[in-house]
């Protein structure tokens, strides 16, 4: 339990000052499922304090990729992975790499919000700091208290934060609870696989402003099938199509003037 | 635009034939099944009738009081019987029980290789199993050893019942858990048995403990093993070695004895019986009703895994 550092100062002091380094490197990445390769040696870097979007059409390994960031992918059987994906200088997938910490470092949201049904707001939220073993009643009131207000939730709440469950807000809030839950633990990278598929447009626009938020402490890597969500949104952009990653660049450059003719193609609407 | 105007014919809603084909079909099935129904709850209401008049005419305040004794005598009453039930059943719950839920979670969990496969179909074989052979078998290896029927034995046969049936459930309620919710545990840096317990776990803990009362509705109603283990004796037992009557063979030797007497005193075990088999039932119901999510489906796998064949696969169909 030695590796659980809180520091609830966090949110205030922006990291901006390392806008610019590597934060993560994907190379050569191959992902299975038993013998079916699904994603054909994808090499990217990812910037620190950047929103990277992934776009591309129904099964072309957007959400396989983002779910091999965290190691999430290794748990369905018969699921491997090639390559590598390195955090800051090291190898997660070092045989010597805990997944259970990678993943304290990288968090995640789901397209689907899935606040504990059993757990309240309160509970909800500092879920994972509980659960590694952090029982400081007051730091963790500090923390509910800043990370709600991070996500724009703790007015909508306040007063209900103990009474009732985190299953009985709306769909867009829930959404935000399940991002604070996730920022609770403090990764240093966010992936957020469709995050705002299952939501209205106004909860879809408050996510998105929430991400721009959040990109000032944190790496967001952000699956999506809503193209003008990427262009809105997003530093830069990644097509993927059929297990290739076919185009890798900044947002504005890769909407207006794509390199590839299957990028065109797809942000263009003739397929997907 | 012109079609549209057009007036519609008066006969477009009363002339086609297929559909008031298809509407007397509708009312036809309509009362085939409500008949069905009615024949199946005649003799259900028969039956809860009969025991409860029955029941109610031979109960006295005696009933709780006085242990068993001569059929002359008019002052015995049940409180051997229920007694023995009691016993029986905290004990098959005592090991029973976590038995029972330990060994869902491993199936659930760890249950991959060619050992859990055994262990598996060990587990379905063993709801399946005819309870008289589970008592034979404990009477061989606890009774002969130890050279007399007691409580404990009983416990321990009842114990057998209710172990595959808890850990199927507790199997089956862990899985019917949205793996989103194992995702989320896993995302935040929790550890697979940290997600199973502190995540997994208790969302499914209702489905568990509702499997655990129906475990202890079906055991409170056996007779069959009971009779090669607890045995029967008119006497409250003193400890859990001693041979105790249980309410399901007191109605069975007393049900069948020439007395008067017993026979009425077997019908007011029989409502003792059933009262608490549907209390256990509605606890159930509330546990579910509570919970808000599909109640009838999980009650009737649950009912289906318990009592096996025909009743559970019917409420399976109603849903």
């Amino acid at each position: 339990m030695s590796e659980i550092k809180i520091d609830s100062s966090v949110f205030s002091e922006k990291k901006s000052s390392n806008k610019g380094n590597i934060k993560l490197q994907v190379e050569d990445l191959k992902a299975f499922y038993g013998k079916k390769e699904v994603l054909h040696g994808i090499s990217a870097d990812f910037v620190e304090n950047e929103i990277t979007a992934i776009i591309g059409p129904s099964g072309c390994g957007k959400s396989t990729f983002i779910r091999t960031i965290n190691r999430l992918h290794e748990l369905t059987r018969g699921a491997k992975i090639e390559g590598k994906i390195v955090l800051d200088g090291y190898d997660i997938y070092d045989p010597s790499a805990n997944p259970v910490l990678v993943r304290r470092k990288i968090g995640m949201v789901f397209q689907k919000p899935n606040p504990f049904p059993n757990m309240s707001i309160y509970n909800n939220v500092v879920a994972g700091l509980k659960l590694q073993g952090h029982s400081n009643g007051t730091e963790l009131d500090e923390i509910v208290n800043t990370t709600l207000e991070k996500v724009g939730l703790l007015e909508e709440v306040e007063e209900d934060l103990h009474r009732k469950k985190g299953t009985d807000l709306s769909g867009g809030q829930q959404q935000r609870l399940c991002i604070a839950r996730a920022i609770a633990v403090r990764p240093d990278i966010i992936l957020m696989d469709e995050p705002t598929a299952s939501l209205d447009p106004s909860s879809t626009l408050i996510i998105e402003d929430l991400m721009k938020d959040l990109s000032k402490d944190f790496t967001v890597i952000a699956v999506t099938h809503n193209m003008q969500q990427a262009a809105r949104v997003s530093d830069k952009t990644m097509f993927l199509f059929n297990g290739d990653l076919i185009e890798f660049g900044a947002t504005r450059k890769l909407f207006e003037k794509p390199d590839n003719h299957l990028t065109e193609q797809y942000i263009t609407g003739r397929f997907g | 635009m012109a079609e549209r105007n057009q007036k519609i014919n008066p006969e477009f809603f009363q002339s086609d034939r297929n559909l008031r084909f298809r509407l007397f079909k509708d009312k036809l099935m309509f009362y085939v099944t409500g008949l069905c129904l009615l024949l199946i709850l005649v003799p259900i209401f028969g039956i809860l009738f009969e025991v409860f008049i029955n029941g109610i005419i031979g109960f006295t305040p005696d009933v709780f009081t006085k242990a068993g004794g001569s059929p002359l005598d008019p002052n015995t009453g049940l409180l051997h019987a229920m007694m023995g039930t009691f016993y029986v059943s905290v004990i098959a719950s005592f090991f029973g029980i976590p038995l029972g839920i330990i060994t869902g979670i491993y199936l659930e969990y760890y249950g991959k290789g060619f050992f859990s496969n055994i262990l598996r179909v060990g587990i379905d074989s063993m709801v399946a199993i005819p309870t008289i052979i589970t008592g034979i078998v404990v009477f061989a290896l606890i009774v002969l050893s130890m050279g007399s029927f007691s409580v404990l034995a009983g416990g321990i046969a009842l114990a057998f019942i209710m172990i595959p049936i808890i850990a199927k459930t507790t199997e089956e309620m862990i899985r019917l858990v949205p793996q989103l919710y194992d995702e989320a545990g896993y995302a935040l840096g929790l550890s697979e048995s940290q997600t199973a317990f502190s995540i997994v776990i208790p969302l499914a803990s209702r489905g568990i403990a509702s499997g655990v009362l129906l475990a202890f509705a079906r055991i409170i109603g056996e007779t069959a093993p009971l009779l090669f283990t607890a045995f029967f004796s008119q006497s409250v037992p003193n400890n859990i070695l001693d041979v105790s009557a249980t309410l399901t063979v007191l109605i069975y030797q007393y049900g069948i004895s020439p007395f008067e007497a017993w026979n009425r005193l077997a019908w007011v075990a029989a409502l003792l019986l059933m009262l608490m088999n549907l209390g256990v039932i509605f606890i159930t119901r509330v546990i579910f009703s509570e919970n808000g999510v599909r109640p009838w489906t999980r009650i009737a796998e649950i009912i289906k895994i318990a009592f096996g064949g025909v009743i559970g696969e019917e409420s399976a169909k109603e849903e």
